[in-house]
């Protein structure tokens, strides 16, 4: 955002800025998300076994960070796609508790 | 248990179902206690409900144990093993000795070897000529489930069928195919209130479904509704007090 007078955001506007955001970058991910879906057409389909560890880890990930399923299974994909892995493998790590976003979030935090 | 106590539990087990079915009922809930009178009542070690979805995948919708032990292999047995072969062939599969089941079951075969189980059951759910998914028993023990059992077994495959199909039609018009969906999305929500618990409260998958189950009962209310309300965050469960 620019403007054409020096200026800062109130509070609300903030808010309001950041939610912006928010729905943009999860618009932007689930389309590069589909998108990625397309080329890697020769991919695993997911067992049913699989399917029940990535719903767990969905769980503890909207636990993590405090956010929608939907969004939490969103997290996940990325994660998986950024990392090169498939989902199930990002679960598992989840599950074990070798990953966790809240730690993540609270590093980044600290770092502020 | 005598025979005759037996035929009174049985008896009363079916009774109990019925009633269910007349009153309104969670369909998870339904299904746990079905399963787990199948273990109480038949003489076998653990068993569970695969349903099918749109694919034709079966997914576990409820077992006597949520351990890895049991699930890993009653899918097993779902992708390639004797209740994937129940399910397309609709009819009853036993292996009295899983050591001389196919070798195309290989992997089904050693999971369930290594994890203690000697003979397997599967049951079709069948409606009409379709069927949706099976009924699994397993026990420890070799040889044939006797036919007295086998006949209680089918009776209790077709409770769950009536069960997950009859669900919705009380107040809603939904087609079969919707119906299949709606059961199999209450387990893919129970996994996910699973996640939540196992996070927030510090305990593994498996104690967190306990966790679960504990505060649906003592609160009377459906596992799916609690389930709900745990992954809106609507529910926050209280931290479980030492036992």
């Amino acid at each position: 955002m620019y403007s054409r007078h020096p200026m800062t955001l109130d509070r609300a506007q903030t808010r309001q800025a950041a939610s912006l955001a928010d729905l943009v970058g999860r618009h932007v991910l689930k389309r590069a998300l589909l998108r990625s879906a397309v080329d890697a057409v020769d991919e695993v389909p997911e067992s049913p076994f699989s399917r029940r560890l990535i719903h767990q880890a969905t769980g503890m990930v909207l636990a993590q960070l405090n956010i929608s399923a939907e969004d939490a299974r969103l997290v996940i994909q990325g994660h998986a796609f950024a990392t090169g892995r498939t989902m199930m493998q990002v679960s598992e790590e989840i599950v074990s508790g070798r990953l966790d976003f809240s730690a993540d979030e609270r590093a980044a935090e600290d770092l502020r | 248990m005598t025979e005759r106590q037996r035929e009174a539990e049985l008896l009363r087990a079916f009774a109990g179902f019925a009633d269910t079915l007349v009153a309104g009922y969670d369909v998870v809930d339904l299904l746990q206690r079905l399963v787990d009178t199948c273990s109480d009542l038949l003489e076998v070690t653990a068993s569970g409900v695969l349903l099918a979805d749109e694919t034709g995948d079966l997914d576990l919708l409820a077992s006597t144990s949520e351990a890895s032990r049991l699930v890993e292999v009653i899918q097993l047995g779902a992708f390639s093993g004797p209740c994937i072969e129940s399910f397309t062939t609709g009819q009853i599969v036993s292996l009295p000795d899983i050591a001389l089941s196919p070798s195309r079951w290989d992997r089904f075969r050693e999971k369930a070897l290594g994890q203690g189980f000697e003979s397997i059951y599967a049951i079709p759910l069948r409606l009409r000529e379709k069927t949706i998914g099976t009924l699994n028993l397993l026990s420890d023990t070799k040889g044939e489930l006797p036919e007295d059992d086998l006949i209680a077994a089918q009776a209790f495959a077709d409770v769950a069928t009536i069960g997950i199909l009859h669900q919705r039609t009380l107040h809603e018009s939904e087609t079969i195919r919707e119906q299949l969906q709606t059961a199999l999305n209450s387990r893919i929500t129970i996994e996910q209130a699973k996640g939540v618990i196992a996070q927030l409260h510090h305990v593994s998958i498996d104690e967190a479904f306990t966790v679960i189950r504990e505060y649906a009962r003592s609160h009377q209310q459906g596992i799916t509704t609690v389930a709900d309300a745990i992954v809106d965050r609507t529910l926050v469960l209280p931290p479980r007090t030492a036992e």
